[in-house]
């Protein structure tokens, strides 16, 4: 190409990046434009249909698509390959809920904390490691944009309009990170919920602030998990009744803790114990109280004030956290410094984070349905016995839709009811990652 | 059964992007100022003393 024939290019992308702009595409950095063929590439790493509602959001009337989700992640500037993880995170947050009953629209001004696990890191370049909450990782940098501008563009969630954040956060751009594995004393996130050392999952956590602490001032394990404590307990981040935390661990705090023999569970129990109130301090703050409408704090003399029973009258302390369930613990970052952080999630308080499996590259997007011949194998055989011919499909989220086709089956209505054959799938698929959610009868098939 | 929209002034954008992602551009409602959380039940009262006439008048009482 000539000198000329590059300064075409660079002109039509730049008038093509100023058309977005105008369309109020962006958030407020440049987007790739997008054509149906690059769409398509994206479409190619997932066998999901392009048309299946990964969110929706009833409150105003919109719902987001596998295409949609692509497209926005293709805007974003995510290459093809990250796709996948695009969606698990939609589902994660799907599973986690919150963002389904409005709270991107809120004042609040939430975003997600995006946790990726496993070998897609490697795959994909998610960094875990130095800068993790930083800028200069492109997969970083961009799957979480590819959410946030899905929000924007598949939602409608404009500022100064539907959503009404008073500040925001700057995880709105994005909040992306790996957890550092490889660097880790422990058994990594998600093989704390039950996945193995090659799965690979995403955990979206909705929250309000990441706060750094910077430690290098002991080595003393209780000294510093007390410190950690501080920040989960600040009032600031007491609303209601109780709060949950992401404890962001650097290597070198880990190690610290791990020499000191602290695993995860030791350190939740720790922080749990260690992340507490007087009556005193919340006194100072008006946030003694309970409201008997809404579970918010509020001062003591309020008209709809009511006491707080997790209050200990005996000590007159009270424990933040619900339970040591409600501390989550994830290595980050590089090994280098005592720097770690306090992650203000909105949940899980005590329940299990919506950790979602993100299916492995060249498998195209659907898991595979074979890997169910042994919970539906009962179930099978009873069918096939009396003529009929089931088949199943899978989505990589785990939805499985089963049709008994009517095969050489004289009598349809030989069957037993849809409603039991639901019933008898859930139990089989009891234990499994999977869930029901689809049945067709011969006669709907 | 009959119902009128409240909200406070900054939640006015907010309100008319609502009212379009229903369909009904235009949709009025009734904006008193900000803030309420923080007002007293007897503050609380009051507002909605002032706004009564405003009230009646979405929906469609003739005084």
């Amino acid at each position: 190409m000539t000198v000329e024939d590059d300064r075409a290019v660079v002109d039509a992308l730049v008038d093509a990046v100023e058309f977005c702009y105008d369309q109020e595409w962006t958030d407020g950095l440049p987007v790739v434009p997008c054509t149906p063929e690059r769409l398509d590439a994206f479409l190619a790493h997932t066998d999901r249909a392009p048309d299946e509602v990964l969110l929706a959001m009833p409150q105003i009337g919109r719902e987001c698509t596998v295409r949609m989700a692509a497209l926005n992640a293709a805007m974003a500037g995510c290459r093809p390959e990250y796709l996948p993880v695009v969606l698990a995170v939609w589902d994660s947050l799907n599973a986690e809920g919150y963002t389904g009953k409005g709270i991107w629209q809120s004042t609040t001004g939430t975003a997600p904390l995006i946790l990726v696990n496993g070998p897609v890191r490697a795959e994909l370049g998610v960094n875990s490691r130095g800068n993790v909450f930083g800028s200069g990782f492109r997969a970083n940098a961009t799957i979480g944009r590819a959410i946030r501008l899905a929000a924007i563009n598949v939602f409608g969630l404009r500022p100064h309009a539907l959503d009404q954040a008073t500040q925001g956060t700057p995880a709105k751009y994005t909040c992306c990170i790996g957890e550092n594995q490889e660097e880790s004393p422990w058994p990594a996130f998600h093989e704390e919920f039950g996945f193995g050392p090659d799965d690979s999952t995403v955990t979206a956590m909705t929250m309000r602030s990441v706060s750094q602490i910077e430690a290098r001032h002991t080595s003393d394990a209780r000294q510093l998990l007390r410190d950690f404590a501080g920040t989960v307990a600040r009032t600031g981040a007491l609303l209601q009744r109780t709060i949950s935390t992401c404890l962001v661990l650097s290597p070198e705090h880990a190690h610290l803790l791990a020499g000191q023999g602290f695993d995860k569970p030791a350190i939740r129990e720790f922080v749990f114990e260690a992340a507490q109130l007087s009556r005193e301090e919340l006194d100072a703050v008006g946030k003694t109280a309970i409201s008997s409408t809404t579970s918010w704090r509020l001062p003591s003399d309020h008209p709809e004030a009511v006491p707080d029973e997790r209050v200990d009258p005996a000590t007159d302390f009270f424990h933040v956290l619900t339970s040591p369930d409600a501390v989550q613990v994830v290595v980050a970052g590089a090994s280098n410094s005592g720097v770690s952080a306090v992650v203000d999630t909105f949940g899980p308080r005590g329940d299990r984070p919506p950790l979602v499996a993100v299916p492995r590259p060249g498998a195209a997007g659907r898991a595979d349905p074979q890997d169910l011949r042994g919970p539906l194998g009962g179930i099978v055989a009873t069918l096939e016995r009396d003529g009929f011919a089931p088949t199943w499909d899978v989505t990589a989220s785990g939805d499985l839709t089963f049709r008994i086709g009517a095969g050489s089956a004289d009598c349809s209505e030989c069957l037993v009811p849809k409603s039991m054959i639901e019933a008898m799938l859930t139990d089989a698929l009891a234990g499994t990652s999977y869930r029901v959610a689809e049945v067709v009868m011969p006669t709907e098939g | 059964m009959p119902a009128v929209s409240i909200c406070t002034e900054p939640f006015r954008l907010a309100a008319d992007a609502m009212a379009r992602s229903y369909g009904f551009p235009g949709f009025d409602y009734v904006v008193t100022e900000h803030p309420v959380a923080s007002l007293s039940r007897d503050e609380v009262r009051e507002r909605v003393a002032t706004m009564l006439p405003r009230i009646l008048e979405l929906l469609g009482v003739e005084g």
